[in-house]
């Protein structure tokens, strides 16, 4: 989208609607598929920098957005640059506490369930 | 009308949650036909090489489209099924009304039931626009395309209607975009779905035209 489209997107995230948020996602995924990997790489790296900055939206939303992403995106993909973004600290303020377990379509997966300090 | 998508954006979306229903009904039936005639329009490298003489066929080309009726906008689709695509004459004299629209629904919401009083002269085409199913909300939808401050200018839009294919791109996509963005901001949630909706359809029909650069990441800007 336009300059200016990517911020606003993010900010739906917050929305007090559900269904904002679900179609906010839908859109942002689907850009994501249409772009290359530092799009969807910059996209996780600021959802989780708004998870950190918003810890009320992490506790009610956290899972919804997750959730989503996964029914949009590919969830190994999404897992995978999760890892990639904590492992290399890419987010301040993130502490990894523990990691749970998520079944999604079948399938197994190990989450790493995001808690913040302060 | 197509051209005048960016103002009719600002215009619309707003009154779909507004609390006269027919104002809400309007609107929403007004956003769908808008919706799926951009969203029927050819690609933009196709619509480039369209011929300034034949600006009829596209227009017909909207129409003939199969199976685009059915919109995803939730709201009232049932009874706001218009069909447009599948009336061939309705596509034409219907999209003139579109741009005197935004000017009577410009920050006129409470005045909406008084324009449905005020008709611009309707071609006989209009009202073969029998595809919709309420009368009531088809005389609203017919009835609002008054522009109070200037005389008839359905011959005229036509006119301007037809000849936008002599454009490059009739459709102004950024503009659009910017418009939809900052629906964002509205109070209605019913707006905010729509916005969405509208950038999820548009960014499909035109993903090379997405602007991938991001926010730089937040990391990067703490301090």
């Amino acid at each position: 989208m336009d300059d200016g489209t990517f911020p606003a997107l993010l900010k739906n995230l917050s929305d007090p609607s559900e269904e904002v948020i679900k179609y906010d996602l839908q859109l942002l995924a689907q850009i994501s598929t249409n772009s290359e990997e530092s799009y969807f790489k910059s996209f996780m790296i600021n959802l989780l920098g708004l998870f950190s900055t918003d810890k009320r939206l992490l506790e009610t939303r956290g899972s919804l957005i997750i959730r989503q992403l996964c029914i949009s995106l590919n969830t190994e993909r999404i897992y995978r640059i999760l890892a990639e973004i904590l492992e290399k600290e890419e987010v301040r303020g993130l502490n990894i506490v523990y990691v749970k377990s998520l079944t999604i379509k079948h399938r197994i997966w190990r989450l790493p369930v995001i808690w913040f300090k302060n | 009308m197509v051209p005048f998508t960016p103002r009719l954006i600002p215009a619309v979306l707003p009154n779909l949650a507004h609390h006269a229903p027919d104002i809400q009904s309007a609107a929403i039936k007004t956003n769908q036909l808008l919706f799926t005639t951009i969203q029927n329009l050819p690609p933009p490298s196709a619509s480039q090489g369209q011929p300034a003489a034949v600006p009829g066929r596209s227009l017909s080309l909207i129409t003939a489209s199969p199976g685009r009726s059915g919109i995803p906008i939730p709201t009232n689709n049932a009874t706001t099924n218009i069909g447009i695509s599948n009336s061939p004459q309705s596509s034409s004299p219907t999209m003139p009304r579109l741009p005197a629209m935004a000017d009577a629904a410009d920050g006129t919401a409470a005045p909406y039931p008084n324009k449905l009083r005020s008709i611009v002269e309707q071609p006989s085409g209009l009202s073969s626009k029998s595809s919709v199913d309420k009368e009531g909300a088809a005389t609203s939808y017919e009835q609002t395309s008054s522009r109070p401050s200037s005389p008839p200018l359905d011959s005229d839009r036509r006119a301007t209607t037809l000849v936008t294919n002599e454009e490059s791109e009739p459709f102004d996509y950024h503009a659009t975009v910017s418009a939809l963005t900052i629906r964002f901001l509205s109070e209605h949630e019913e707006t905010r779905v729509a916005a969405l909706k509208w950038l999820i359809m548009l960014h499909q029909k035109v993903p090379n035209k997405v602007d991938t650069s991001t926010v730089k990441d937040p990391s990067s800007r703490h301090v």
